[in-house]
């Protein structure tokens, strides 16, 4: 039942990218994979990664896995019922990355980050070390995890500018934002965006960045963000970023391509060779999932076929 | 949990984390008597601290209208009553359901977006001719708010990522800007809804009790800059070994005429409230610790006329900008002290009075309705 389910979302997705008319990239593996897996992922070598085309048929020459997803329900905060019971998951490589694409069904597009709105978000797992295997809940004391997460706000962020609070908040106003606001400039019809922000005096007055927040970016090149974690609450952002990503909601479904390098000089980052182990967290913006309320996938092996 | 002694309650309750109270617990006592809603503590604090992206609709400091207002709308009601369907005899973390540190909700993005409802609305309507009969029933009040920068704070226990602290110095609790990742499980938990999040630097944020000016020594800026002069700010000493001449200690632990707003969330909030005394009793007991304290707190505030030292202790708030750290009283003074023993508060019990002729020779005028 689930390889027939499989098999037909194979189908749906290769005619949603024949309808839409993609851009077709030329690939060793453009054949598509009829292999279906609900305990392992297989990896299949390609000459370039189509990090920006989750529709590409390039992803459709690897198998596909289906995996469960559980509800985190073990450590307080709970995330109580979940709302995404299954992930799809393919894998592709080169010679020095990794990328995961990983779509999920999910009614609501949640993008924006406002008080009790939260955006939609995915993060892949990876163990530093895969012969002794940390805990799959975000590892443990001794036992690092390299997280690699994609949040729908950052792709947003990525593709039309930083979500400024004009955008969520279109007559929100303060009479005046010290050190923008000066001369002519006073009177306005519009309250600025960040963008008019210029003089450095003026960040002072926004606290998670002039405390160096590395969650708050303002210029993001990719709608990514690498971790280290040694157990819950110890998230800790890695100082290179070196992890690649793009998202996209299409038809109910988020397609989310998440692309790490195999070798990294990085020692927070995870070596893969011919074999790594991975792990999946997804929250749904509109169930409210954030930080641990969240649904979960336990280590599952990922081999690179040769 | 551990289990932690809450001197509000009177019993130990429970607490993710061991009792760890700091040297000295910043405190505030408001006399809302004498609050006449003029918002320029609201406005001190936004203008200092909140006006900055995505702060736009924050208040860290706001002055609802009892019993109607409330900022954001209806957080008293709402928390109230998810308190009374789990039995309200147990503090916010003893109810706390399945996979929650605490009873708790997240307000909606609406409730933020009326600060001023109910502002200056009373209970009913003044019945014709009640003005002219003498004082009519209908009652309403200002509630001045504030982080209560509790003992045992909720926004602090339900922070999956241990990005709020309590400070051992002084007790201020604060949101560290650079761990938080934006969960709002502290907006979710604060009964009191004095966290805010950020939604320009996905980021919650708070009262900072003006850290900045107390570290110099000086009161916060909503005190500082009160009209009606109804706010002290200083440092409450342990609950078991109060100091008569410090007169935070005097007023809440000895006199015992300031109360904290809903004790029974068993948080131990700091923020001591003088109840307003026209207000019907009832309504004061749910929100003041019930009966007992409520009658003898007002019983003791219309006595102060006979109590030179409560007196003396009240006439204390908005006389200096800086933290009054001991005090004493005279037959025709009283006097505020700083850590150091120097003296930098004088405020006479009964003003003196200047009575100055209608006409001044020596400037030939007139002088007709200046005092
Ligand atoms: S400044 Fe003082 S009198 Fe005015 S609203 Fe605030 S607390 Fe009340
Ligand atoms: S009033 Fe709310 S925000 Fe302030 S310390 Fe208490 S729980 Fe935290």
């Amino acid at each position: 039942m689930l390889k027939r389910m499989a098999l037909l979302s194979i189908i749906l997705i290769g005619c949603a990218t024949v309808g839409e008319k993609k851009e077709i990239r030329p690939s060793t593996s453009a054949k598509p994979s009829t292999e279906t897996y609900t305990d392992r992922i297989i990896s299949v070598k390609v000459d370039a990664i189509p990090i920006k085309d989750p529709n590409s048929p390039v992803w459709l020459g690897a198998p596909l896995t289906t995996l469960n997803i559980t509800p985190q329900n073990i450590i307080t905060p709970k995330q109580g019922k979940g709302t995404i019971k299954q992930i799809k998951v393919r894998s592709i490589y080169t010679d020095s990355e990794l990328g995961i694409l990983i779509t999920w069904k999910d009614e609501t597009k949640d993008v924006y980050d406002y008080s009790d709105h939260f955006c939609d978000k995915v993060a892949v797992q990876f163990p530093l070390d895969n012969k002794n295997l940390p805990s799959f809940m975000m590892g443990n004391m001794g036992g690092r995890v390299h997280i690699v997460e994609w949040k729908a706000v950052w792709q947003e962020d990525v593709e039309r500018g930083y979500v400024d609070i004009n955008d969520i908040y279109p007559n929100y106003w303060t009479d005046v934002y010290w050190y923008v606001n000066s001369g002519e400039d006073s009177v306005r019809l519009e309250p600025p965006r960040i963008e008019e922000f210029k003089d450095p005096e003026a960040f002072k007055f926004i606290p998670a960045y002039a405390a160096r927040n590395s969650d708050m970016k303002i210029e993001r090149s990719w709608p990514v963000m690498e971790y280290s974690a040694e157990g819950f609450g110890t998230l800790t952002p890695q100082h290179r970023q070196d992890a690649k990503g793009w998202g996209i909601y299409e038809n109910g479904e988020w397609k989310v391509v998440i692309v790490v390098p195999r070798s990294a000089s990085d020692a927070y980052n995870t070596q893969i060779y011919d074999k790594t182990s991975v792990a999946f967290a997804v929250w749904d913006g509109s169930n409210k999932d954030r930080g641990s309320r969240k649904g979960y996938t336990m280590w599952i092996p990922l081999e690179l076929r040769k | 949990m551990a289990k932690v002694y809450n001197w509000h309650l009177k019993r130990k309750v429970e607490y993710p984390y061991e009792e760890a109270r700091p040297k000295r617990q910043v405190a505030w006592v408001f006399d809302i008597n004498k609050c006449i809603e003029c918002q320029t503590c609201t406005v001190a604090c936004k203008t200092t601290w909140t006006s900055g992206k995505g702060q736009e609709y924050m208040l860290w400091n706001n002055v609802e209208t009892k019993p109607y207002g409330g900022y954001p709308l209806g957080w008293d009601i709402n928390i109230l009553k998810m308190h009374k369907e789990k039995g309200n005899d147990r503090t916010l973390f003893e109810v706390s359901p399945d996979g929650e540190v605490v009873l708790g909700y997240l307000p909606e993005d609406e409730d933020y977006m009326y600060p001023n409802f109910g502002e200056d609305v009373c209970y009913g309507i003044v019945e014709k001719g009640a003005f002219f009969n003498g004082i009519h029933q209908v009652w309403m009040f200002y509630l001045a708010r504030i982080c209560n920068h509790c003992t045992y704070p909720a926004c602090l226990a339900a922070c999956p990522r241990k990005a709020i602290y309590k400070r051992k110095e002084d007790g201020i609790v604060l949101v560290d800007q650079e761990r938080c990742r934006g969960y709002r499980e502290c907006v979710k938990a604060c009964p009191y809804k004095k966290v805010f999040f950020n939604a320009f630097t996905r980021v919650s944020e708070k009262c900072i009790a003006c850290y900045p000016l107390i570290e110099r020594g000086e009161q916060p800026r909503c005190v500082q800059t009160c009209i009606g002069k109804i706010r002290l700010q200083g440092f409450l000493s342990h609950p078991n070994n109060p100091r008569p001449d410090n007169p935070l200690d005097y007023l809440v632990y000895i006199k015992k005429v300031a109360l904290p707003l809903y004790p029974q969330f068993g948080l131990e909030p700091n923020v001591y409230y003088i109840p307003p005394i026209h207000v019907p009793k009832q309504f004061l007991y749910q929100m003041f610790g019930g009966k007992e304290m409520v009658d003898r707190a007002i019983k003791t505030y219309l006595n102060a006329k006979n109590d030179r030292k409560l007196l003396g202790a009240m006439l204390l708030f908005g006389s200096t900008n800086k933290i009054i750290h001991r005090f004493r009283v005279d037959k025709n003074y009283a006097y505020g002290y700083d850590d150091k023993g120097n003296l930098i508060s004088k405020v006479p019990f009964k003003e003196p009075v200047y009575i100055r002729p209608l006409y001044d020779k020596k400037r030939d005028v007139y002088r007709h309705s200046i005092p």
